[in-house]
């Protein structure tokens, strides 16, 4: 190997040992988790009470919202809380406002069949809650998420 | 009278004085950006400006200082960079900061070009010269991020100018009238393959060091001085190493072996496994050997044997800062976009915690309101102080213990994408560092 030659490859294998080094470690894996799936139902939390259990029923509903529409839930929680937020979530996945309705409703419908499976709300209150869900207007019950979301 | 050893000095110091304003004022431009209530965009023109001027001025002031006696042009040049430097540390508002700093550049165009045209009478001989203007041209670029997060610390941004304005004119000592310069054949054509790889070299330099001091400052929450404290690993490592590369067997391989170093420390800050300064020090050593080499020699190829020396310094000069500007334009567009990509993602990460934590509902909405009460008050690139948001929901008699756990996670959340949103410009910077071994390689003839 010529001298020139050789002083390339030292410099080269210099850079590819720090690169290689940094690799190992991490380097290309250090970035901020991905998002779980909005599909995958998480665990109800082990007491609440009235309150808390039809707040848990409406976070429930933005994940299986959001499992529809192939959106992470934050993003679509973030959305909900910020003034204007939910219509940038249309325009930036190019939904129609009344697909974001029915879809907003289906996710309700599902999350409350979820509670009363899980045995959180009894027949009664499933009844009653899926009325509301199927005949309040969907803006107000937005109105009510983003209230409980602060926004 | 000044000896000749002190005139030599005298523009040493010249003409690394204003090759580290180039890059001087990187760590001071967050102070800036809050004294002045401006935005990134706009605080960058303080970086840009000059380094623009630089690169357009650079030509014609080394013509000027060919017609017109160098000693000349050099005095008065730096009596304009002085002038310059004094509004820039008085200046009250951006847009007088930005106009200084462009005069500032033409000021300093003046003083490297001719003081190209002065080395040689000092040191005897054009080569001496040429390495001797070169050296100091890459120590002061190497050296100014460091310089100017001290004074920043320490002082104040407005400092930084303020000392530049006397050291310009104590540089005046070394400047001797010689008569004008002999009227020799016209200036042969500009050696394209060095100045090329000097364009590149220089755009990548940008990243180095003006990504890792965003870095360090805006996304690891470092201070001015402890970041200057790390990115100075680069000129003591480009002045350690520089013996070592000199012992390469010519410029062509000590410059190629310079840029593949440059690359390699580049692409380990894009790859960086973890949010602390300790993992900068290597590629930060990395890069500050292969500029020492990259820089020296090919500058050096850049004016040898070619006539007149100043009027080839001033193409090496407009190459260099043209580069520089090309790799603020990009690198800084690129990053702005992964930045706000990433931003989202911590984002979305930070909601997933908050809902998934063991908190009540109601303290999860709180948090997560006040979360994004925090966001919206950050400034454009710096990562939030997300502390007072936990605070206020402990006092508010939040799970304390789930509280401490969540903060912990998010802040890691947000270091990681911050650091994450440099990856794709720093590795970009290593490819434009690789590619200057393109024109060193086909100028194989001519290095």
């Amino acid at each position: 190997m010529s001298i020139p030659a050789r002083w390339l490859v030292s410099a080269a294998a210099a850079a590819m040992l720090l690169g290689c080094a940094y690799l190992a470690l991490g380097g290309l894996s250090y970035a901020p988790a991905a998002a779980p799936n909005p599909c995958t139902p998480r665990p109800w939390p082990r007491s609440l009470g009235t309150q808390g259990t039809l707040e848990q029923i409406g976070l429930d509903a933005i994940g299986a919202m959001a499992c529809r529409l192939h959106a992470p839930r934050e993003e679509l929680v973030l959305a909900i809380a910020q003034p204007g937020g939910l219509h940038r979530f249309a325009l930036a996945h190019h939904l129609s406002d009344r697909l974001l309705q029915n879809t907003a409703r289906a996710g309700l419908l599902e999350a409350i069949a979820r509670a009363d499976r899980a045995g959180r709300i009894n027949g009664l209150e499933a009844f009653l809650l899926r009325a509301a869900a199927e005949n309040v207007p969907i803006e107000r019950l937005v109105q009510l998420a983003r209230s409980a979301l602060g926004g | 009278m000044t000896s000749a050893r002190a005139r030599t000095l005298a523009l040493g110091l010249a003409v690394g004085l204003v090759l580290a304003d180039s890059s001087i004022v990187i760590l001071a431009l967050p102070e800036v950006l809050d004294r002045f209530g401006v935005g990134v965009d706009t605080v960058a023109w303080v970086l840009t400006a000059f380094n623009l001027v630089l690169a357009l001025a650079a030509l014609p002031a080394a013509y000027l200082a060919r017609r017109v006696e160098p000693a000349l042009v050099c005095g008065v040049s730096l009596v304009v960079f002085a002038a310059a430097s004094a509004v820039c540390a008085l200046a009250q508002s951006i847009d007088v900061l930005i106009a200084a700093r462009a005069i500032q550049a033409i000021g300093g165009a003046g003083a490297v070009c001719a003081a190209l045209e002065l080395l040689p009478s000092e040191l005897g001989s054009e080569r001496a010269a040429a390495s001797m203007w070169a050296a100091a041209g890459g120590l002061g670029a190497a050296a100014g991020p460091a310089l100017g997060g001290v004074l920043t610390q320490l002082i104040s941004w407005r400092a930084i100018f303020a000392v530049q304005a006397p050291l310009a004119l104590l540089a005046l000592a070394g400047v001797r009238r010689r008569g004008r310069a002999a009227a020799g054949p016209p200036a042969g054509r500009p050696h394209l393959a060095a100045n090329l790889a000097l364009g590149l070299v220089s755009a990548a330099l940008t990243a180095a060091l003006f990504l890792v001091v965003l870095m360090l400052i805006d996304a690891w929450g470092l201070s001015p001085f402890a970041a200057a404290l790390t990115v100075s690993v680069m000129p003591l490592s480009a002045v350690a190493a520089a013996p070592l590369m000199r012992r390469a067997p010519d410029p062509r391989t000590e410059a190629a072996a310079g840029a593949v170093l440059m690359a390699g420390g580049l692409a380990a800050l894009g790859l960086v496994p973890g949010a602390s300064a300790w993992w900068t020090v290597a590629p930060l050593a990395l890069i500050g050997a292969g500029l020492a080499a990259t820089l020296l020699a090919l500058t050096g190829v850049a004016l040898h044997g070619r006539d007149s020396q100043a009027i080839h310094g001033g193409w090496t000069i407009a190459a260099r800062h043209a580069g520089v500007v090309l790799g603020l334009l990009v690198l800084t567009a690129a990053f702005t976009a992964d930045l706000s990509h990433q931003q989202a993602a911590a984002e979305r990460t930070g909601a997933a915690l908050v809902l998934d934590s063991r908190l009540s509902l109601q303290h999860k909405l709180a948090l997560g309101q006040a979360l994004l009460q925090r966001l919206g008050q950050g400034s454009q690139n710096r990562l939030p102080n997300l502390a007072p948001a936990f605070a206020q929901q402990r006092r508010a008699g939040g799970d304390a213990g789930e509280l401490d756990r969540l903060q912990t996670a998010i802040e890691e959340q947000a270091r990681r994408a911050a650091t994450h949103a440099f990856s794709r410009s720093f590795l970009l910077a290593a490819a434009a560092a690789l590619l200057a071994v393109l024109p060193i390689a086909r100028g194989r003839t001519a290095l």
